[in-house]
C-alpha cells in the first residue's frame, strides 16, 4: 500500500537516526567503564580476602610455634635416604588423622628415627601404628612407650624406625 | 494522553471538508483498531470556497476549540491534501540513487510541467520494485510548499503538532480496504467513492497501482458546472472498461442512495456501501449517533487515523 507523507520526513528520520546511533556509542562507552569498573573492585575485594587470610594465618604462626604444634624439621637435616622414602611417608603421615593419630616430632639418630605423636585412644594408636607398618617404609618399626598426656589427657607415644 | 516509552503514540486523524471536521483517534490492536476518539465539529461556511480552503484563521479558531474541548494540546495529527493539489505519477529510474537523487530527479521532472520555475516543491516517493532489477518504478507526489506550510501553520497554532501530509485516494483506499478486508481478494481491481459536503473523490486500484482517480469540488452551484451526480456520471463513463470488480461508497446518506443506482446503471460491479467502523472495537461507547450506517462520513478520518507514527517522530 503506497503510505505518502508531503511533510519533510527524511531530513527528520536521518537527524533521529543520527541521534540514536550517538546515544546507543555513548551508552555503550558507559557500559563498557561499568563493566571494568565492576570487575576491578572484585578483584580488589579478592586480594584483600586474600591479605586478609594471609595476616590471620601469619597472626597464628608465633602462636603455633608457641605451643610447639609444628613438626620441627631443619631445612639441612636429612631426615630420610631417599626422597622416595620421605614421599612415602608424607602419603602416610597425611591419611594418620583418618585413625586419630598425629605426628609431632620426627628425630633421626644414625639410622634410627623416633617419632614422636599424640593418639585419641589406644585404639587409634593401634590403628595409626598398623598403618605406618603396612606402607613399608620402614624396614622395622617398634612402640617404644606410651603414655597419657598430662593436659589434654590425649596418649602420647614414642616409635622407633629403622630402614627409612 | 500520557505517552508510554517506546511505543509510538495514536496519531489524531483529522479530515478537514467543506462543512465539518471529523477527527477519528484509534489504537491499534493485534487484529483490529481500539477507537479512542470520535468528534464531529461544524465549520463556518467562510472557510472552504469551491473546495478549497480560503480561511485559515477561520479554520485556527475552530481547530483550537476542538483542541481544547477534546484536550489535544500537543498531540500528533495526521490530514490530508486533495489529490487534485498533488502531482502523482510513476516513473523509471535506474536502482541504486540514493533518496537524494531520487528526490532532485524528481523535482526537476515537477518543475518542468510548473509555471513558476523557482517554486519551492515538497516530494515524496516510494520505489516500488527494486529486486534485482536495473531500473526501478517510483511512485512520487509533489506539491507547492505553501500547500503544505499553510496546514502545518494552523495546526501549530491550534495546539497539535502536524505528523504526517497524506494525499486523499490513498488515505479513501487505505480505510475502505481496512473496512473491508473480510470481502475484498489481494489483487482485486477495486473503486473507492466518497461523497462528502461539496467535495468527493472517486479513485481506483489494483494492489500498490491507482488506476485512476478523479475529484469533484463543490463547484455544482455554478450555472455552467456539473452536479456531484453527473461527475459520477461522467467518471462512470469514462472508466467503463477498467473493468472494476468492487465499488465501495460512503458519504452523505442521500447521495449514496443515488450514487449507487448510478453506479449500477453503468457498471456491473460488485457495489459495497462501507461503514468505517465496522471492523473496529470500542464504538458501542459513542452513543447512537455514531451507530452502523450513520457514520460513514468519517472514512476519511479513518483511514488517516490508520496511518502509524513513525517511531523517529520524536
Amino acid at each position: 500500500m503506497v503510505e505518502l507523507n508531503l511533510l519533510n520526513w527524511r531530513q527528520k528520520k536521518n537527524d533521529y537516526e543520527r541521534q540514536m546511533i550517538r546515544r546507543f556509542v555513548m551508552l555503550g562507552v558507559l557500559v563498557a567503564v561499568m563493566m571494568l569498573g565492576g570487575v576491578h573492585a572484585l578483584l580488589n575485594y579478592v586480594m584483600y580476602q586474600r591479605s586478609q587470610q594471609v595476616s590471620i594465618l601469619r597472626s597464628s604462626l608465633p602462636r603455633a610455634e608457641q605451643h610447639d604444634e609444628r613438626l620441627p624439621i631443619a631445612k639441612n637435616t636429612q631426615l630420610f635416604v631417599s626422597p622416595l622414602k620421605l614421599i612415602a611417608w608424607l602419603e602416610v603421615a597425611s591419611l594418620s588423622s583418618r585413625y586419630g593419630v598425629c605426628y609431632q616430632r620426627l628425630l633421626r639418630e644414625d639410622s634410627q628415627l623416633t617419632f614422636e605423636g599424640k593418639g585419641w585412644s589406644l585404639a587409634s594408636v593401634r590403628a595409626g601404628f598398623n598403618h605406618l607398618e603396612a606402607s613399608t617404609v620402614f624396614n622395622t618399626l617398634k612402640l617404644s612407650e606410651i603414655k597419657k598426656h598430662a593436659v589434654d589427657e590425649r596418649l602420647q607415644f614414642l616409635l622407633n624406625a629403622s630402614g627409612g | 494522553m500520557r505517552r508510554v516509552p517506546f511505543r509510538p503514540p495514536c496519531l489524531v486523524g483529522l479530515s478537514i471538508q467543506s462543512e465539518n471536521i471529523h477527527l477519528v483517534q484509534l489504537k491499534k490492536l493485534k487484529k483490529t483498531y481500539f477507537i479512542e476518539r470520535i468528534r464531529k465539529m461544524a465549520l463556518p461556511k467562510t472557510v472552504f470556497v469551491d473546495g478549497k480552503i480560503i480561511d485559515f484563521d477561520e479554520l485556527e479558531v475552530t481547530l483550537v476549540e476542538l483542541v481544547r474541548e477534546e484536550r489535544l494540546e500537543r498531540e500528533r495529527a495526521v490530514t490530508c491534501l486533495p489529490a487534485n493539489q498533488v502531482a502523482m505519477r510513476s516513473i523509471t529510474m535506474p536502482s541504486g540513487l540514493s533518496d537524494g537523487e531520487v528526490e532532485a530527479e524528481i523535482t526537476a521532472q515537477v518543475r518542468r510541467t510548473l509555471p513558476d520555475q523557482g517554486e519551492v516543491l515538497q516530494v515524496d516517493f516510494q520505489r516500488m520494485n527494486v529486486a534485482g532489477a536495473l531500473d526501478m518504478s517510483v511512485f512520487f507526489a509533489a506539491t507547492r510548499s505553501d500547500h503544505v506550510d499553510r496546514y502545518v501553520t494552523c495546526l501549530r497554532r491550534a495546539g497539535l503538532s502536524l505528523a504526517i501530509m497524506d494525499v486523499d485516494v490513498f488515505v479513501l483506499l487505505r480505510a475502505v480496504r481496512y473496512a473491508l478486508k473480510h470481502t475484498l481478494a489481494e489483487c482485486e481491481r477495486i473503486a473507492a467513492l466518497y461523497i462528502g459536503r461539496g467535495y468527493a473523490v472517486f479513485t481506483a486500484a489494483k494492489g500498490d497501482a491507482v488506476i485512476f482517480h478523479q475529484q469533484w469540488d463543490g463547484s455544482g452551484h455554478a450555472v455552467a458546472s456539473m452536479s456531484v451526480l453527473e461527475w459520477l456520471e461522467w467518471c462512470c463513463h469514462t472508466y467503463q472498461l477498467m473493468d472494476i470488480e468492487s465499488v465501495a461508497v460512503a458519504g452523505l446518506d442521500e447521495d449514496v442512495e443515488q450514487s449507487v443506482r448510478v453506479i449500477g446503471k453503468h457498471w456491473r460491479s460488485k457495489i459495497y456501501e462501507v461503514n468505517p467502523f465496522s471492523q473496529m472495537a470500542g464504538l458501542d461507547r459513542f452513543g447512537v449517533q455514531f451507530s452502523s450506517g450513520k457514520s460513514a462520513d468519517f472514512l476519511l478520518a479513518c483511514g488517516l487515523a490508520m496511518r502509524e507514527s513513525p517511531s523517529w517522530l520524536s
